[in-house]
């Protein structure tokens, strides 16, 4: 629950007002000492040693010497995050798959395998493993200065506003607020809790009570044309309001300590093109996936359609360990390939009067949204959406 | 007097906004999608 538990805010009405109090020095220590409070209270002992080992891996990793020859201890440390990160969320998912096709060749399973379940997935892991990957990629592949002190970098993964759900911070933003931290003026407090109370309501009074809706058009006897367009719409609807409300929430209250942390959302259901609505939506997640998945993997320059392929399926998957969320991704990774193509062969139908935008809005909605479906439901069930669009009452 | 009117107006939606979270709060509320991930 996080956000929306009593515990919480009574955590943020003691712990910010006496950040305010702290002394200049003091600050930071207290930042780690409430951060660390908040992960232990929502994630227990077992879901703070993750956490805790893979950050003093990285740590460690970006400031030892490289080796003359062999592999980096970052090297070692990046197998250990992805590692980590498959383990508790994806090896069940990829165990039940794997046993699907071996059972098709008629070979036993081991009990073990069968029986397999993922430990409880640890707070945050899906945020903090891509901030530390980030981190180990930004310090040995970029050569860029690594956070040599253990308070700042402690901060840097344990910051408790953007611990549980982002949004992902880059640390060469983060890390140099730490050296000068001071109180928020009297603007930026307001900006802050008007923040934070935006988010609460796009929660509480959008989110929460377009779910009711969802719910209501699940439920429908028929899924015809109209109730599905209806579920697709209320769906998009749903996460937007759900996770923006969310972001607003985090942003708000790292305001309130005066401190930055990335934006995640700008109004992306009016792009006029797929590119342009990922580039609004989950922006430090998207961002994060063009700098250190799509580029790495060759970008523009070449095999395009595959790198965006990749990175989208990889994109959908880190989602969740489920075969509809690499539908969704391969969806939008397809849908981007073939906006590129368009965009090459026909770049009059991509301009800027009103008539190619209309068309460029309403084709990028249409697709986002019934996009949706193949995030929320099995492919199985979208299939059978997919042909409820074509039943409509009356016709 | 035109700037005391705005500050005032953007009080009151956000006091109401806060009203409405707080009549609405649901202990029960489902949890944000994001978190699970």
């Amino acid at each position: 629950m996080l956000f929306l538990e009593t515990w919480f805010w009574q955590f943020a009405a003691l712990v910010i007002p006496l950040y305010w109090l702290c002394p200049r020095a003091l600050k930071i220590y207290w930042l780690l000492v409430v951060s660390a409070v908040f992960q232990y209270h929502f994630a227990g002992p077992a879901g703070m040693a993750p956490i805790l080992v893979l950050a003093v891996l990285t740590y460690v990793a970006a400031l030892v010497p490289l080796p003359a020859r062999g592999p980096s201890l970052a090297t070692v440390v990046v197998i250990a995050l992805v590692g980590a990160l498959t383990f508790y969320k994806y090896s069940e998912f990829l165990l039940k798959s794997a046993t699907g096709v071996i059972a098709t060749a008629r070979v036993a399973v081991p009990a073990w395998v069968d029986g397999w379940k993922s430990p409880a997935i640890p707070l945050g892991i899906s945020f903090f493993t891509f901030e530390f990957l980030h981190y180990l990629y930004e310090v040995r592949m970029r050569g860029r200065e690594p956070i040599r002190n253990p308070v700042h970098f402690s901060v840097f993964a344990f910051f408790f506003p953007t611990l549980a759900a982002g949004p992902i911070k880059r640390f060469p933003d983060f890390v140099p607020q730490l050296s000068a931290l001071g109180n928020p003026g009297a603007d930026v407090v307001w900006g802050g809790i008007a923040r934070v109370i935006r988010g609460l309501f796009k929660k509480v009074c959008i989110a929460d009570l377009v779910v009711e809706y969802v719910k209501v058009f699940e439920r429908a006897s028929v899924m015809n044309g109209p109730v599905v367009i209806a579920l697709a719409v209320a769906q998009g609807m749903r996460i937007y309001y759900d996770f923006a409300g969310y972001s607003d929430i985090a942003i708000g209250l790292a305001q309130l300590l005066n401190l930055r942390v990335p934006e995640n959302f700008a109004r992306p259901y009016f792009s006029t093109s797929l590119q342009e609505f990922w580039r609004r939506w989950h922006i430090s997640l998207s961002t994060w996936i063009r700098d250190y998945i799509y580029i790495p993997l060759g970008g523009n320059r070449a095999h395009q359609v595959a790198n965006l392929l990749a990175a989208m399926i990889l994109c959908g998957l880190w989602h969740g360990a489920a075969w509809h969320f690499a539908v969704w991704g391969m969806y939008h990774g397809a849908g981007l390939a073939a906006e590129g193509t368009v965009r090459r062969l026909r770049p009059g139908w991509f301009g800027d009067g009103l008539g190619p935008r209309l068309l460029g809005w309403a084709t990028t909605y249409s697709y986002v949204t019934f996009g949706w479906l193949l995030f929320f439901y099995p492919v199985h069930r979208v299939v059978d959406m997919a042909k409820g669009l074509l039943t409509w009452p009356g016709l | 007097m035109a700037r005391a009117l705005k500050i005032a107006v953007t009080v009151i939606v956000y006091a109401l906004m806060l009203g409405a979270v707080l009549s609405l709060w649901n202990n029960d509320a489902p949890s944000f999608i994001y978190v699970a991930f």
